[in-house]
């Protein structure tokens, strides 16, 4: 015997169609009325998340080192070691500069250090999108948006874009549709970067300007913060502009903390 | 009753994955979920959470709702999709 299906498929989509229409205008009406409505609820409940995660994650990657070889370890070992004492050297040459320019900026009558906080990331990429950062200590620690975030005492990396609760979202200035300006170290040229996403930035300079491979791009105003390095540089022979591709220059899957600027 | 226990498991772990992973891990267990179990709401909650922990206004200005957008186009094409395939 043929038994005919019964054709139930319109009416079985109506019901969740309409719920998914009011489900959207209600999303679309509150952020509208309270942009961070969603974002306090939300990023308040996930905090706990993110810092088990965290400690998942160390978790793992010790699991995982145990099973290193001992061959493998002690010759990393020996590279590191390697890396340690040229970056001693390089790190005394620092110190010496950085005298100097702290010294130099006393005689300018311009500010020497930032005042800055130590904040935990809580969410960084990959795991966060569009190149931000989620840290902690928002509303609760009087962080305020524009706040300028650096890491260590050398790089500045983007800038807080909304404060929640206990926690604040950072926009990377390699975020897609942000712009900085900066001035290439070498040569103080000013250049204006634009955000591409994954770390990475790019500018458009007339052919003439000296821009080269690891050249380093500095924030304006005090401090010389890095913003960027150069890691090529396109050009055509039709065009009389060059195209200059940048990296951020610290890699942000590795981030832990981050110094927020004080107001 | 197991049913119940199953997709209450199945949220615990998309909640998860959206918080813990990145959004092209997640995005996969979101749509195996959506065609696993019957009217899969909770994909829109998940596009609500995307949308609130990294806030961004690319389709209507200081709007983010992007991902919870794209949930709900999703959801409502698994309908037809659900209905013109045989699972063995």
């Amino acid at each position: 015997m043929i038994y005919l299906l019964r054709n139930k498929g319109r009416r079985r989509i109506k019901t969740p169609a309409i719920a998914t229409l009011i489900f959207l205008f209600i999303i679309i009406a509150v952020s509208a009325l309270a942009p961070s409505f969603f974002p306090r609820i939300i990023s308040s409940g996930t905090i706990p998340l993110w810092k088990g995660g965290g400690c998942l994650e160390n978790g793992v990657g010790n699991f995982f080192g145990f099973f290193q070889t001992k061959s493998s370890l002690l010759k990393k070992n020996d590279e590191l070691k390697q890396v340690l004492v040229s970056k001693q050297v390089e790190l005394l040459k620092l110190e010496v500069l950085k005298k100097e320019n702290n010294d130099l900026r006393l005689l300018l009558g311009g500010r020497t250090e930032t005042n800055t906080e130590m904040a935990e990331v809580l969410s960084k990429p990959p795991r966060s999108l569009y190149d931000t950062i989620i840290i902690e200590g928002g509303e609760d620690k009087g962080r305020i948006a524009g706040a300028r975030v650096f890491f260590k005492d050398s790089a500045l990396i983007g800038e807080i874009e909304n404060v929640y609760g206990k926690s604040s979202s950072v926009k990377l200035f390699s975020s897609p549709e942000n712009t900085i300006d900066g001035f290439i170290g070498r040569t103080a040229v000013t250049i204006t970067l634009s955000g591409e996403g994954g770390g990475n930035l790019s500018a458009r300079l007339p052919k003439g300007v000296d821009i080269r491979k690891n050249d380093v791009i500095v924030a304006p105003g005090y401090g010389d913060f890095i913003i960027a390095k150069v890691g090529s540089t396109e050009s055509s022979v039709t065009d009389s502009f060059q195209t200059v591709r940048l990296k951020s220059p610290i890699g942000f899957s590795g981030l832990r903390f981050v110094f927020v600027e004080k107001p | 009753m197991a049913n119940i226990t199953r997709r209450l498991i199945a949220d615990l772990i998309l909640l998860i994955s959206v918080v813990l992973l990145p959004w092209w891990l997640s995005a996969p267990i979101a749509i195996i979920f959506l065609f696993v179990f019957d009217s899969y709401y909770e994909i829109l909650i998940a596009g609500l959470i995307i949308d609130s922990l990294y806030p961004h206004s690319f389709i209507i200005p200081r709007i983010s709702i992007g991902f919870t957008f794209l949930a709900a186009v999703v959801f409502l094409a698994s309908f037809p999709i659900k209905r013109n395939l045989k699972f063995y």
